[in-house]
């Protein structure tokens, strides 16, 4: 082989071996597009939340208007069926690295739907507390708290 | 290790009436440290598991128990002999002696930490340190410890579960180590509660002059 031909076949390998990474890593499938949605879903309730942890922790000082903003928030994702992107095949049992969603879920999907009512009620409760001022306010929000860790202690891996 | 620490210089039996004393055996400090942290831990563990989900007050735990864990460290090295990590660190031949008499129904009157009890202080003080340094690393999307921004979000998600199956691992280790000292007390005859609560012990008679 020629100089030139090793050179050619170095870079042709080279450039198969990087589509073929690319094409793997950005590979969607709609167990991956699932997982995603769901992630991206939590990461909003997360954010949006947060300003309540505040308030409980005492770091933030309270308005009626905040209460407003919070409550219109988080009652439009639980009025969003996030259910949708619990599709089989996508626990951390199949998709380990990718997720933290425990195969009990699919296994359990009664109690799971369960949690996401009682967490979906405690949001939109939020909403007519928001109009009764602080104290109806906070008491909704040490509910609602208490809703994420009923679905993330069963339902939830620590870590991917 | 020189004879001034007590424990080293016994042979690793029990002993028979002959020779004992009642002496000071845990000073002030050991005694403040044991209790507080025994309170402080059973605490934090509670309310980390079972407490609100607003976990201020279990992090308030868990920098005591850190700030403690130094203290302790510190005075494994400063305080009274018996309560120096040199006098209850034992080579195997000391733990065989000590497995031999075990089962004997009298007082051991040691004085100090026997092997296994040294062996369950060094492993208490190793995973409690474990669950301080994992737990400031701790993230449940509602409470992280302090050092979660500087970390990387699946360095956390490792850490976190690092912490809650250490916290298994530490129920386990703090149950032995009452089982034993029940065992102590209902087989061996042995109450080695109150000198914890008072510092006084009857132990053989030391024998540095
Ligand atoms: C009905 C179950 C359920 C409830 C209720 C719930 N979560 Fe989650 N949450 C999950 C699951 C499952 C995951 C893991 C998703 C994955 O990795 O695929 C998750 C993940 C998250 C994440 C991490 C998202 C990411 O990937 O970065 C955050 C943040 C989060 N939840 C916040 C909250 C908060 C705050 C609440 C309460 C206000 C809450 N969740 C209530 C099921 C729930
Ligand atoms: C005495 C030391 C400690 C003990 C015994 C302890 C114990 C526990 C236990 C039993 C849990 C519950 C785990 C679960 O069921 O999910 C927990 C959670 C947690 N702890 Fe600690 N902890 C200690 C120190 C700390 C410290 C110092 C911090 C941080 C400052 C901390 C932060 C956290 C956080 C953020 C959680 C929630 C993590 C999660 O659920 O993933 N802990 N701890």
């Amino acid at each position: 082989m020629s100089k030139k031909m090793i050179l050619m076949s170095a870079v042709v390998a080279f450039l198969v071996a990087a589509v073929g990474s690319v094409f793997a890593a950005g590979h969607e499938t709609p167990e991956s597009k699932a997982v995603e949605a769901r992630q991206g879903y939590m990461k909003l309730v997360g954010a949006s939340s947060g300003p309540i942890w505040g308030l409980l922790k005492g770091e933030t000082e309270y308005s009626d208007d905040l209460a407003k903003k919070i409550a219109s928030e988080l009652g439009a994702l639980a009025r969003y069926p996030v259910g949708q992107f619990f599709i089989k095949g996508t626990s951390k049992s199949e998709m380990a690295g990718k997720t933290r969603a425990l195969m009990k879920i699919w296994e359990d999907m009664g109690g799971f739907e369960k949690a996401l009512g009682d967490w979906a009620s405690a949001a939109t409760a939020l909403e007519a507390a928001a109009a009764g001022g602080k104290d109806a306010f906070m008491a909704a929000a040490g509910k609602y708290g208490d809703t994420c860790g009923g679905c993330h202690k069963p339902y939830r891996a620590k870590d991917l | 290790m020189s004879d001034n620490h007590a424990g080293t210089n016994n042979t690793g039996g029990d002993t028979t009436g002959a020779g004992l004393e009642t002496r000071k055996l845990w000073d002030v400090p050991t005694r403040l440290f044991h209790w507080i942290l025994a309170g402080v831990v059973c605490y934090g563990w509670y309310l980390g598991e079972y407490g609100p989900f607003i976990k201020t007050w279990h992090f308030y735990c868990g920098y005591t128990v850190g700030t403690l864990l130094v203290l302790r460290i510190i005075w494994g090295f400063v305080g009274a002999p018996a309560s120096r990590f040199a006098s209850f660190t034992y080579g195997p031949r000391a733990f065989l002696d000590y497995a031999r008499h075990l089962f004997k129904r009298r007082p051991s009157h040691w004085p100090g930490h026997n092997p296994m009890g040294g062996l369950a202080v060094f492993g208490m003080l190793a995973l409690l340190a474990v669950q301080v340094l994992t737990g400031l690393c701790s993230d449940d999307d509602i409470n992280a410890g302090p050092l979660v921004p500087y970390i990387d979000s699946s360095l956390s998600g490792f850490l976190s579960y690092v912490h809650y199956w250490n916290s298994r691992l530490l129920l386990v280790v703090v149950g032995l180590h009452v089982v034993m000292i029940a065992f102590y007390w209902i087989w061996k005859r042995e109450n080695l509660v109150l000198p914890m609560i008072s510092g006084r012990k009857r132990v053989r008679q030391s024998t540095k002059t």
